[in-house]
């Protein structure tokens, strides 16, 4: 497929014309992926979309909506239904970050995030793997591409811990314990002064890191620093790592993914150090959402994930910038 | 650990030579290399995870009137930027050039940096009995066998590299 590199409005009936086979296998990823979710026992749901409380992010922004604002992502919900006894839940809908554009982003964007009740975090990865493979299949493509990159998502999946994928690739090593000045002089990112240390553990995974995974098979980036999970359990044989991962393709994020944490005092803690966060580097902090951490106490152990489904279905298309797989983008 | 490519690593290499170069006409040139069955030696330096090296060698032809020199050409050579200075490149170099003498291969050209090939025995002044469309300090050639470049000729590169 083409993609559309002009500046007509997207209701222009040439580049219309341009983007239609995009949209139409989004479509029709987007059915199959709700059957794929359907045919494996598990319930759509359909989360409030303005809340009180939009996330845990320190570094996401929300967009404000009567009084409360547009959810990140549903996870807060997501949880509290699980706390009320479902097991198999998906939510498959919009979701806002405030002033996120780019070729991989918007502001509002479709995600799908699901969980499972008493399933170990790598029954949510064979997920994701799956969905990749039913994606290209959709397509009837052999290879996620993006850019200059093909990922066979049909290979086996490669799994490597944060702290291997920074010094293999990156030859930055001790990034799990190390302090601020020690993860400077390791990783060689250039650190303003009011940089913390996960703004430098972002930037050197952004620029370092992130490029080279998936390049010839789906990564998965698991064991994140505790410190960049907020909402994950402590992984049991090193508490310093999270049960975290996140899914690549051609150097693409697609996914991320928890082991949850439920133990609501210590998501108390991490949900005050993020806020802390946020408001220092944004002078902005969200509310702490007490109904969440009440629902927690009552949540089963369980894992879920996020997977960006407009890139997802770039992916599987070669598509070349978000606002191509959007019906209706917003330029 | 240094190992031979595989097409696994075809993904990886790209990326890695991209990087390096900062460009993606070196990574193109591998592939037409492979894509043309021009490829003697292609190794990787790779742990599990991540492979952080590469060095190619497809064939070259050295012409005289009566007779043909079997060499490669090496190039190109890749590190990933984290790993540079790390010994990786020297280590690939040395592990090619002893796979080229494996092969029985005559000699080695390349086209590089004129402080750092030395080191592994290539001499600007051996490539001087080469006809080549390059000339000076860079170009440079070793010997896998003494005395093979003697008599010199008309060097004739693998179709990919378009000289």
């Amino acid at each position: 497929m083409t993609p559309t590199p002009d500046k007509h409005p997207y209701w222009e009936t040439s580049r219309h014309a341009d983007r239609k086979p995009f949209l139409d296998a989004r479509a029709a990823i987007l059915r199959a992926v709700r059957g794929w979710f359907e045919s494996r026992g598990f319930t759509e749901v359909e989360p409030n979309l303005v809340v009180a409380s939009p996330g845990a992010e320190a570094h996401i922004d929300a967009v404000a909506a009567d009084g409360g604002f547009l959810h990140t992502s549903p996870e807060f919900a997501m949880k509290r239904l699980l706390a009320a006894g479902e097991r198999k839940i998906f939510y498959l809908g919009k979701c806002w970050r405030k002033g996120e554009t780019g070729p991989l982003h918007a502001p509002e964007f479709t995600m799908i995030e699901w969980y499972r009740a008493d399933a170990p975090y790598e029954e949510v990865q064979r997920d994701c793997i799956e969905l990749l493979r039913l994606a290209c299949n959709v397509t009837g493509v052999d290879a996620l591409r993006w850019r200059d990159g093909a990922c066979d998502p049909f290979a086996e999946p490669q799994t490597i811990s944060v702290a291997t994928a920074f010094s293999d690739i990156a030859g930055i090593r001790g990034v799990i314990g190390g302090d601020r000045e020690q993860l400077i002089a390791t990783s060689g990112v250039t650190a303003r002064a009011d940089d913390t240390w996960s703004d430098i553990f972002s930037r050197a995974l952004v620029e370092k890191v992130e490029p080279f995974l998936g390049a010839a098979a789906p990564t998965l980036l698991t064991e994140y620093p505790i410190r960049e999970a907020a909402l994950a359990r402590r992984c049991p044989h090193d508490g310093r790592v999270a049960e975290r991962f996140e899914l690549y393709a051609c150097g693409v994020e697609l996914a991320n993914g928890f082991g949850e944490l439920t133990d609501p005092v210590e998501q108390r803690a991490r949900l005050i150090e993020a806020m802390d966060e946020k408001e220092k580097r944004y002078g902005q902090r969200w509310p702490i959402d007490e109904d969440f951490l009440a629902a927690l106490a009552h949540m089963p152990a369980a894992s879920g994930v996020a997977l960006g489904f407009d890139r997802l279905v770039m992916l599987a298309t070669g598509a070349r910038h978000i606002n191509d797989v959007l019906w209706t983008p917003q330029e | 650990m240094i190992r031979a490519a595989s097409p696994s690593d075809f993904p990886a290499i790209r990326s890695v030579i991209s990087h390096a170069f900062g460009q993606t006409e070196e990574a193109n040139l591998v592939e037409q290399l492979r894509a043309d069955g021009d490829v003697l030696v292609e190794l990787v330096e790779a742990t599990n995870i991540a492979v952080q090296g590469h060095i190619l060698y497809s064939p070259l032809k050295i012409e005289g009137p009566d007779y043909t020199i079997n060499a490669a050409a090496l190039a190109p050579v890749s590190v990933l930027k984290a790993f540079q200075k790390s010994g990786i490149g020297s280590a690939l170099i040395r592990a090619g050039n002893a796979r080229c003498g494996e092969l029985g291969l005559d000699a080695i050209v390349v086209l590089g940096h004129e402080s750092y090939y030395p080191k592994f025995r290539f001499s600007a002044a051996l490539a001087e009995s080469l006809e080549a469309p390059f000339s000076g300090p860079h170009f440079m050639a070793l010997e896998l066998k003494p005395g093979a470049l003697r008599s010199g000729g008309r060097m004739r590169y693998a179709k990919a590299f378009g000289v």
